[in-house]
């Protein structure tokens, strides 16, 4: 007969604020196996780890159900604590009295403290039935994968590379630098963003233990934390790279006109063999087929005729790798929000609404205008300009209704830099709040109000038209509570940032779990911020959440050292939770066979019997993961699911249906 | 006819191409048949073929394990064969199909059969004709329209008869796991006791566990002692695997059952909240 | 003392990766919802058995929810796919014994989506409801 111990906790008044946890404990007592039941404060704090420990040693205890929080938060806790006890960890259940009931049933109190009751003889009905299973180790891969070239994924590849561990970067662009090698300056510093990029990327390029792959994208992954097995595609580049001396001959020579830079935002055009930007890292040009007059027309070659190396080569094919990695750090980064959606602002209709990005690469000294503003319509320098922000940023109703962080903060950097390169221009703002919670930054936004002049209006600008050369920007200043009228040479939207287009299919193959929006969803808001559901899968940079420069760089390194932590161990433990078939039992009718997503099924003719071989299915421990399709789909019910076990799981429905 | 499978019977044996042939002859009652298991050329002249031929004869194939069997099949049966080949209880080449243009048996489901075809067979006895029949689905259209309470009285009165002597199981050819969860003790899927409740639930694990995969052959109606309406929920099957995953079970022997795989845009599911 | 009605006994299975992560957060945004639905963890969907939802109803559940991940977000890739098949077909099967369809309920629910759970929630328990009060006529 099990001897089981019950621990209620009650957080604080989390729980105990709703639910009878006296009742809870007392009815545990009468329960079949139960011997001890307690509730206290804080079970996860250390007293109520121990006291858990020291009521197994003296009440013998075999198994333990803690009634608390969700597993998700707290299993790991619990089950350690059952392993201190002396027990085998798997004979720990919890039961979700807080997240599943007294935080949703508040309204209740009679209601939730039935259901808690429920809930915890659900969790001892089933850990009646739990089994000892013993620990399972696998080998671990010190070699990590970066996804995303820009800031996050070169600063996290160098702290893992620093600490003596192979890296590659996959970069589906030609270079890394990502969106931080557009931008101008940095806030709240006004630093050129190239000058403190640009070294980072060098050194990224130059580490002995890291690997670029540019112009790559990643289509395939298998395995597990520690065992990953991913392929990578190498998209056709059109240039032998080992031969490729990066002279620029190519590029310069080729007479495609057919192509926008999409590192220019497309307010320049860009030649179909080409590098991204001149700093680019690896500096090795690619061709574009779409834009290439050979690939379109059959006639040209003019870069192969110029190249003095033979590097071009027009035969070249996508290239798939599958390689083995440990750890996994995605750093995808974002897009701007899409300003055609704003109809009222006339983005696309008017030349000269322009995007924040498309700002940045007018005002920079090496973008296509060398930094001297004009307007894209007639190349006229602006005498008034107006930023508007929360272009799809707090606005439910295009969806968006979180705030992106950085547009306060480059609004003000942008419409600063307008009046340093140009002081007699009037730069207005439209805001609806001004948000600068980070270091200096208020400051920043005091000053570019204060020292710099630029004007501030608190309102929605509600359209914009064209009269003339000019565009009337109609808004509302909230403040004055007067309708206002600006006649402005060129309008910047402060676009908010979103997740990159991909990011949902990219989440999809490593199953890592995104929100409404596509951002990656981390394991914890507060106690997980790099970690993803997926052991193994880490995150860092806005593909996550919209943030600036430093908190990306900071959540790199912390994506970094929680690689290192997986790195520091040979081997590791990974969860025995896995399917078993009983061979008497299996028909060999192969549906789990067919079911299972990770082929962890075999099917083997096997000696059930002396002399009877029979054709039945077996699980290959490694492989498996433990999702239970196949005992979902198995008519003989001869395959089981260890920790959700057929027994386990009818004896729960069977209690909560008593 | 009964000549021509004789033959083909007694070659079979006598060139030892098979261990078995499975078919029917003369049962002592007269006018019925019984299925016969025969491993000598020479008995070969046992076997008939007439309209008492109802039994479903694939249900004794994956019995015959590694040896080879040739077996006598109608093209009803048929789908059932290659239902067994499908799920991997015998191998194809382990089995030779002497298909029998069947113009109808004393079964209720001949009326309605538009399954007499047999593409595919070793041997062909006897000359397929297009019988001109038609499927009938109205009984359960209007069976469906019921209202829960009435559905559920229907069957409280019918499974209340219910001896859970398994008959409906053992004839069934696609019930041919080793240890039926109807047996089990952990956990006990079904308890042992008989009352309507416990015989009703049988019945739904029954029916989700050849859900299409059976072929509506209605051996389990034949079978069952107490006249259960059993063909109304075999033809339900087949008519919702039809209908949600365009699947007919026992078509052909390469194809996944419906529940052994998916699409990812389903076209014949409603989409789920 | 006030005199409740009694109230509805619904088994939710959910899936450990979305659904079961998605009522966390229905508790962390203190969502209210009724207190009829008790929650199997389950590791997917794809876990779902059948029988397990014959079964509930066998032992006088009154309804019965499962949910898991969106198609195309299922931690194992495939799993709530078959379930969706399975759904499909057992709901179909289940009324035709004379299981009524507002009984029985399947839903994807992911893990960031907290509001969404506590409306599957309120909306099972209204359908269940519901039958059971056309039940007792």
């Amino acid at each position: 007969m099990a001897r089981i111990g019950v621990f209620v906790c009650h957080c604080g008044t989390n729980i105990a604020g709703v639910v009878d946890v006296k009742r809870v404990a007392e009815y545990a007592l009468t329960l079949p196996g139960v011997k001890y039941a307690i509730d206290y404060k804080y079970m996860c704090s250390d007293p109520g780890q121990n006291a858990i420990i020291e009521a197994v040693k003296e009440h013998k205890l075999d198994r333990i159900v803690v009634t608390a929080c969700s597993p998700r938060m707290h299993e790991g806790t619990f089950r350690k604590a059952a392993e201190r006890s002396g027990i085998n960890q798997y004979m720990s259940e919890m039961a979700n009295v807080r997240e599943h009931d007294s935080w949703v049933h508040s309204d209740d109190k009679e209601a939730a403290t039935l259901k808690a009751m429920k809930l915890m003889e659900m969790s001892v009905a089933k850990v009646r039935r739990s089994e000892a299973l013993s620990k399972m180790y696998a080998t671990v891969e010190k070699r990590a994968l970066v996804i995303g070239g820009g800031i996050a994924g070169i600063q996290a590849a160098l702290d893992i590379a620093e600490a003596g561990h192979k890296v590659v970067i996959v970069e589906k662009d030609p270079s890394i630098g990502g969106r931080m090698a557009q931008l101008d300056k940095t806030f709240p510093t006004l630093d050129c963003s190239a000058c403190i990029l640009t070294p980072k990327m060098v050194a990224a390029s130059q580490h002995p233990n890291i690997e670029l792959r540019v112009y790559s994208e990643v289509v395939e992954v298998n395995g597990y934390v520690g065992n990953f097995d991913i392929k990578i595609k190498k998209k056709a580049s059109s240039v032998d790279n080992k031969k490729c001396i990066s002279c620029g001959v190519c590029t310069l020579k080729c007479p495609s006109k057919r192509a926008q830079s999409e590192f220019d935002e497309k307010i320049a055009p860009r030649k179909a063999i080409y590098t991204p930007f001149p700093q680019a890292v690896p500096n090795k040009p690619v061709i574009d087929r779409e834009a290439c007059t050979f690939f379109l027309t059959g006639k040209c070659r003019i870069c192969e005729k110029v190249c003095p190396t033979q590097a071009i080569d027009f035969n070249q094919q996508d290239e798939v790798v599958t390689e083995k990695f440990g750890a996994v750090v995605l750093a995808t980064g974002f897009d701007i929000f899409d300003s055609n959606v704003y109809g009222e602002y006339g983005y696309g209709e008017y030349k000269d609404v322009v995007t924040s990005l498309q700002f940045e690469r007018l005002i920079n000294s090496s973008g296509p205008t060398e930094g001297h503003v004009v307007r894209l319509s007639d190349k006229k320098e602006p005498k008034n300009l107006v930023w508007i922000q929360c272009v799809g940023s707090r606005d439910e109703s295009k969806g968006r209704p979180y705030c992106s962080r950085v547009c306060c903060m480059y609004t003000a950097k942008q419409a600063m830099l307008m009046k340093e390169h140009y002081p007699e221009v009037n730069c207005y703002v439209f805001y609806i709040d001004i948000r600068a919670a980070g270091k200096n930054y208020e400051e920043f936004v005091q000053k570019a109000q204060n020292e710099y002049g630029v004007i501030y209006l608190r309102g929605r600008v509600s359209k914009i038209y064209e009269k003339k050369d000019k565009l009337i920007v109609r808004g509302a200043d909230t403040l004055s509570g007067s309708q206002v009228e600006i006649v402005a040479d060129m309008v910047v939207l402060a676009n908010g940032l979103e997740p990159r287009k991909d990011a949902k299919s990219l989440a999809q193959l490593f199953h890592v779990s995104y929100d409404q929006y596509g951002f990656f969803t981390e394991l914890h808001p507060k106690l997980g911020p790099v970690e993803t559901a997926i052991a193994g899968v880490f995150v860092a940079g806005a593909c996550q959440a919209c943030k600036d420069i430093p908190d990306t760089v900071a959540q790199a390194g912390a994506a970094a050292s929680k690689v290192l932590g997986l790195f520091s161990k040979e081997k590791m433990e990974v969860e025995p939770l896995i399917a078993k078939v009983d061979p008497l039992v299996c028909s060999g009718c192969e549906t789990c066979y067919n079911v299972c997503p990770y082929s962890a099924i075999e099917m083997e003719d096997r000696e059930v019997s002396r002399g009877n071989l029979k054709h039945v299915a077996k699980v290959l421990d490694s492989v498996c993961k433990g999702c239970g399709a196949c005992v979902g789909a198995c008519y003989s019910k001869a395959v089981d699911l260890k920790g959700f076990s057929e027994r386990q799981v009818y004896d729960q429905i069977e209690t909560v249906t008593q | 006819m009964e000549k021509e499978m004789q033959e083909i019977a007694k070659k079979l044996l006598a060139e030892k191409k098979v261990d078995w042939v499975i078919g029917y002859e003369n049962s002592f009652e007269p006018g019925a048949s019984r299925p016969v298991f025969m491993n000598k050329p020479e008995d070969a002249v046992k076997l008939v073929f007439n309209k008492s031929c109802v039994n479903n004869l694939a249900v004794y194939l994956p019995k015959i394990k590694k040896q080879k069997a040739a077996v006598v099949a109608k093209g009803c049966d048929l789908r059932s064969v290659r239902e067994i080949i499908k799920e991997h209880q015998i191998l194809r080449e382990n089995v030779v199909i002497i298909g029998v243009a069947c113009e109808g048996v004393e079964s209720s489901k001949c009326s309605t059969c538009t399954e007499n075809k047999l593409d595919g067979v070793d041997f062909t006895v006897g000359t397929v004709k297009d019988l001109g029949r038609k499927e009938d689905m109205s009984d359960i259209e209007k069976f469906e329209e019921l209202s829960s309470k009435e559905k559920e009285a229907f069957w409280n009165k019918e499974f209340e008869r219910c001896i859970r002597c398994y008959a409906c199981r053992n004839v069934c050819p696609v019930c041919y796991c080793p240890d039926c969860f109807a047996n089990r003790l952990m956990p006990e899927y079904l308890n042992k006791v008989v009352n309507t409740a416990e015989n009703k639930v049988f019945q739904q694990i029954r029916m989700q566990h050849v859900f299409g995969r059976c072929t509506d052959c209605r051996a389990c109606e034949e079978a069952c002692p107490v006249g259960i309406k059993l063909s109304l929920l075999t033809k339900k099957m087949s008519k919702d695997a039809k209908k949600l995953f365009n699947y007919e079970s026992g078509k052909d022997t390469d194809s996944r059952p419906p529940l052994s795989t998916f699409k990812v845009d389903e076209e014949g599911i409603a989409e789920i909240m | 003392m006030e005199v409740k009605e009694k109230k509805l006994n619904i088994v939710g299975f959910l899936c450990n990766w979305c659904s079961y992560a998605g009522a966390d957060l229905t508790g962390l945004g203190r969502n209210i919802y009724p207190a009829d639905i008790k929650i199997i963890r389950i590791p997917c969907t794809g876990r779902m058995d059948p029988m397990m939802v014959i079964e509930a109803f066998h032992k006088g559940a009154d309804g019965v929810l499962v949910s898991g991940c969106h198609p195309g977000d299922c931690h194992y890739s495939e799993g709530n796919y078959y379930w969706r098949r399975r759904y499909a077909h057992l709901k179909e099967l289940l009324d035709f014994f004379g299981i009524d369809k507002r009984r029985f309920h399947a839903s994807w629910v992911s893990a960031s989506e907290g509001k969404k759970f506590a409306e599957v929630v309120k909306k099972v328990v209204t359908e269940t409801q519901d039958w059971k009060d056309s039940n007792s006529k």
